[in-house]
């Protein structure tokens, strides 16, 4: 038994080594359910929140791919935020966290929603004197935590690991992928467009997309607006201007609208839009619903920590 | 010896501590050094990984780029493990701190770059997959004769050529045909939109290729390597150094080791050294407890052993006594007594007694011992006599001093024997000074011994209880019939009134420190009874008292504190076996007569009596002993030495005394021969009073 584990990881790199693409893992072993199940709390809870009523939920919706189906989330106050607010799906397997790629991990991206100003608008210490007031809090932490006191570093800890959960599996792609049944025709050709347009060349790897940053624009000038906090937001290099981590298209078709200007309302227009501005071609409109037929099938499950007592 | 161990101790500890302290920085250094060197090796392969999976998206049209990104995240994680190693911020280390930056700084740069060219790689990677296809469109777009086909074909070509080779001088041709595309006039929306796209996927490479070869040439060129091989050939350098102290303490753990070995082995040494003392010591003190050192003969403890551990089946034993070995010791002093007692160890060794398993003893004193095998009583008795005969004979010689020795012997074949022998030979030596006695159980020396304690126990309480007194005899001058003098006799009173002579108690007690007593007791009451009285008086002093120092201090004092009854006062000295200190009796008589004293020698006639001594001291009475007198009426030669005794002690103007005058012949042939006074039952008996009275004779 213990050789057939350790064979079949080796068999899966062999099978899958020429595919561009790798299928999200069935199960996670690495995820402590005590802590998962006390973040799921936390990212429901909108007293975590300085009007106490905004979650981490309120913008990444579980039945809307973890993303938020409005052009702008709205934040305490109602104030609106200034991007597209991306997934929080398979978030673990980005390399990097935020449109611009300013966290270099979960824990680092926690930390930004609570003390945005139009977001959550709270601090560490708000956060955890509010958390120390609620006795039933006090007793979830102590159990999982063995504290007396609430820590804003447990806080990010447990949210963390529940993200970590949140990984949709079996998608049709994935399941074609590991063989286990045929894609429709449509899907198929759809696949072989997303690969021959070049679509491949940056939607690659387990999460499609999200291992690298890309121009918006790469062919023809996408209209530069500063109130999108880009690349050059943080390094002030020219050639930065209008680059983002280039997203991941799990879920896709649940995610709508789509780019971080939220300029494409479904599916069709965005693959229009990267076609035009970051393949540099024309693209046909059947082109585009065999493309749009494959991107559907990178639609997964709903994580498993979500329907979890 | 306990500062040693208290050394030993503290050394010990101290290597304890050494080597403890040796463990612990060793693998603390050795794991932080590992840890250096381990995130070295991390980085190296990360790096080497990462240009491998560069390479690889460079070639494949359709590529993963996970694995760069997740390299991309392991060089920054190795590189912050590397610089937060704790060795690396240690004060010897400090001088990498530069290099590690410029490390870091290498490394942003790279990642920097790898992101940038990951960019630029889709977009050119793109371009080329566009222009690879559409070529094909454009026999369809355009009439077969079109110059446009050659353009086409060319620029793909030589943007082929320039990507395959990184070098832009293939761009000025590319250049020249895009103008002849661009100069081209398209016929339809189609044609036109073809020439549009394709000229934004050339002007794309055009733009972008330089930066994107000098990213490339960047990735290549292996910065990261050569600042990583320097730093880590530093950073070993610097660890020499580190290596050297562990090795320092490492040969300093050795030479303690060693050190501490050869102390262990001269502990060793020394100890048995020590040991071979010990048994020296050990046999010594094993030969003391069995010989005496003196003779070099078996001890009393080896007599004892031997007999109880019944070594002998029918054992005699012989217990051989020196006679007045203490005087010999007294007169001549020890070194000769212990020449005396060597000399006799060996003369006791008779070659008669070797037929019967002898061995002889030392047991004590001047006491020597034989135990003999199965030996018939007749012979033990002879070979006792061949002994005493032999010792008799033998002179001792030392310093000129000739001194003649006498021994006793007592043969005993009855358990205990010791015990036995000796009691037999004390009780006969009583009587006679030379002597081989043989012990058997009929002799009743327990009970005889037990009547000796008696007596000496009722003469211990007489004296406590003051019941000793003395009786007086008065001494009669033959020619007056007067009373001229009363000589002093011990007497005891038993506790019911009774009066004990001197013979039941006074030979026990000069044995033992109550004669001393007694005889101080004698010359108090003596003195007190006359000190008011006009007449002489005498008391018995034995050569033995004039020894006794206490004794005569004593008597001095009463000499001095009764100046009058001094001058009346006569000593009898007795004449002692074998003891004559003819200087010490000089020096007493001159005493006693600066106190007025006369001096009389008592029981002349008998014994060891020496007409030449007589010349030399100034004596004033001489007793004729008793047994002459007493025989002076039946046997001629009595009287005739008694005659030629008194004539002797007139020629020296000496005064002569008759003892145990019994009856009125006797008184009247002494009278005739001439002895000055006479003594006895026919004049009185001694009692408690002075009797006053005048013979008729």
């Amino acid at each position: 038994m213990d050789k057939l584990k350790l064979f079949l990881p080796f068999l899966a790199t062999a099978l899958f080594a020429l595919e561009p693409i790798a299928p999200l893992p069935t199960t996670l072993n690495d995820i402590d359910l005590e802590k998962a199940k006390l973040g799921r709390i936390l990212f429901l809870d909108p007293s975590l929140s300085s009007d106490q009523k905004i979650s981490c939920h309120s913008c990444h919706g579980f039945d809307t791919g973890g993303a938020d189906p409005r052009s702008v989330s709205l934040g305490v106050q109602n104030r609106e935020g200034d991007i597209q607010s991306p997934t929080v799906y398979n978030s673990r397997y980005n390399f990097k966290q935020f449109w611009n790629g300013r966290a270099n991990n979960l824990s680092e991206q926690a930390n930004g929603p609570f003390t945005a100003h139009v977001e959550m608008n709270m601090s560490a210490e708000k956060i955890e004197a509010r958390l120390n007031q609620n006795s039933t809090y006090k007793t979830l932490f102590k159990k999982v935590y063995k504290v007396d006191r609430i820590t804003m570093h447990n806080v990010v800890d447990a949210i963390v690991e529940f993200e970590n959960a949140l990984v949709t599996p079996n998608s049709r792609f994935d399941r074609y992928l590991r063989g286990e049944l045929t894609l429709s025709e449509s899907e198929q050709q759809g696949y072989a467009k997303f690969k021959s347009l070049g679509c491949i060349t940056c939607h690659n790897g387990i999460n499609i997309g999200s291992n690298a940053f890309q121009k918006m624009g790469l062919f023809r000038k996408y209209p530069y607006k500063a109130q999108y906090q880009d690349r050059y937001a943080l390094t002030k290099k020219e050639y930065h201007k209008n680059v983002y981590k280039v997203p991941t298209l799990r879920n896709i078709s649940l995610t709508a609208p789509y780019f971080h200007d939220a300029s494409a309302k479904d599916l069709e227009e965005a693959i229009g839009t990267m076609a035009r501005y970051n393949l540099g071609i024309t693209i046909s409109k059947e082109d585009i619903a065999l493309v749009a037929s494959f991107l559907k099938s990178l639609e997964g499950e709903r994580p498993a920590i979500l329907d979890m007592p | 010896m306990r500062r040693n161990l208290f050394l030993a101790l503290v050394l010990g500890l101290f290597s304890v501590l050494l080597i403890s302290y040796y463990y612990l920085h060793q693998r603390s250094f050795s794991q932080q050094y590992k840890t250096v060197i381990n995130s070295f090796h991390a980085l190296q392969n990360n790096y080497d990984t990462l240009s491998y999976e560069i390479l690889k998206s460079a070639l494949y049209s359709y590529n993963n780029q996970d694995a760069i990104s997740q390299g991309m995240q392991n060089l920054n994680i190795n590189y912050a493990n590397l610089y937060n190693a704790p060795l690396l911020h240690e004060e010897q280390y400090l001088s990498l701190d530069y290099p590690l930056i410029d490390l870091g700084i290498n490394i942003a740069d790279f990642n920097s770059a790898l992101e940038h060219y990951l960019m630029l790689n889709a977009g050119i990677k793109n371009s080329f997959v566009f222009l690879l296809n559409y070529t094909e469109n454009t026999h369809n777009l355009f009439a077969p004769d079109a110059t446009i086909h050659t353009d086409v074909n060319v620029i793909v070509t030589e943007l082929s050529n320039m990507r395959r080779l990184l070098d832009d001088k293939h761009l000025r041709t590319v250049n020249e045909h895009l103008e002849n595309i661009h100069d081209f006039a398209p016929e339809n929306e189609e044609q036109k939109a073809f020439i549009e796209t394709i000229s934004l996927h050339i002007n794309y490479i055009q733009n972008n290729f330089s930066e994107f070869s000098a990213i490339v040439a960047k990735l290549q060129s292996k910065e990261i390597d050569t600042v990583l091989v320097g730093l880590k050939e530093n950073f070993n350098l610097i660890a020499q150094t580190d290596f050297v102290l562990i090795d320092t303490l490492a040969i300093l753990l050795l030479l303690l080791i060693v050190t501490a070995l050869i102390v262990i082995v001269l502990l060793l040494i020394r100890s048995q050294r020590e040991n071979s003392r010990l048994k020296v010591l050990k046999k010594e003190l094993e030969y003391i407890a069995n010989f005496d050192t003196l003779t070099s003969l078996l001890n009393r403890n080896s007599f004892n052993r031997a007999v109880l551990t019944k070594q002998y089946q029918k054992p005699t034993f012989l217990l051989i006594n020196i006679n007045e070995f203490k005087h010999i010791n007294d007169l001549y002093g020890s070194d000769i007594g212990d020449y005396i007692l060597q000399e006799i160890s060996q003369l006791i060794k008779l070659p008669i007694f070797d037929a019967y398993k002898p061995t002889y003893f030392r047991l004590g004193g001047d006491d020597f011992g034989i135990l003999l095998e199965s030996i018939p009583d007749k012979k033990a008795m002879s070979f006792a006599e061949a002994l005493t005969q032999s010792i008799k004979h033998f002179i001792f010689v030392d310093n000129d001093i000739e001194i003649n020795i006498t021994i006793s012997i007592a043969i005993n074949t009855e358990a205990p024997f010791l015990e036995n022998a000796d009691m037999v030979l004390k009780h006969s030596k009583k009587e006679k000074s030379e002597t081989i006695v043989f012990f058997s159980k009929e002799l009743k020396l327990k009970e005889q011994i037990q009547n000796n304690i008696n007596v000496l126990q009722s003469l211990s309480n007489a004296i406590e209880d003051k019941r000793i007194i003395p009786y007086f005899q008065p001494i009669i001058d033959l020619q007056s019939g007067k009373i001229v003098k009363y000589e002093a006799l011990v007497r005891q009173i038993s506790p019911e009134g009774k009066v004990i002579g001197p013979y039941e108690f006074l030979d026990l007690a000069a044995q033992t420190p109550l004669y001393r007593e007694l005889t101080k007791v004698m010359i108090e009451h003596v003195f007190a009874a006359f000190a008011d009285k006009p007449y002489r008086f005498s008391i018995n002093l034995s050569m033995r008292d004039l020894l006794d120092v206490e004794l005569m201090a004593m008597l001095e004092e009463q000499l001095k504190n009764n100046p009058e009854s001094a001058k009346r006062l006569e000593i009898e000295l007795l004449e002692s076996e074998n003891l004559f200190d003819i200087q010490a009796t000089e020096h007493f008589i001159t005493l006693l007569k600066s106190y007025g004293c006369h001096i009389a020698i008592d029981d002349f006639g008998t014994g060891y009596s020496n007409f030449s001594y007589l010349a030399k001291l100034s004596v004033d009475t001489l007793k004729i002993d008793g047994s002459l007198i007493s025989k002076i009426m039946t046997d001629d030669k009595y009287y005739k030495t008694v005659k030629t005794i008194v004539h002797y002690a007139e020629t020296l103007g000496v005064e002569t005394v008759a003892e145990f005058v019994e009856s009125r012949e006797v008184a009247l042939r002494l009278k005739e021969i001439g002895v000055t006074y006479g003594q006895g039952y026919y004049f009185d008996k001694p009692q408690a009073t002075l009797v006053q009275k005048e013979i008729i004779l």
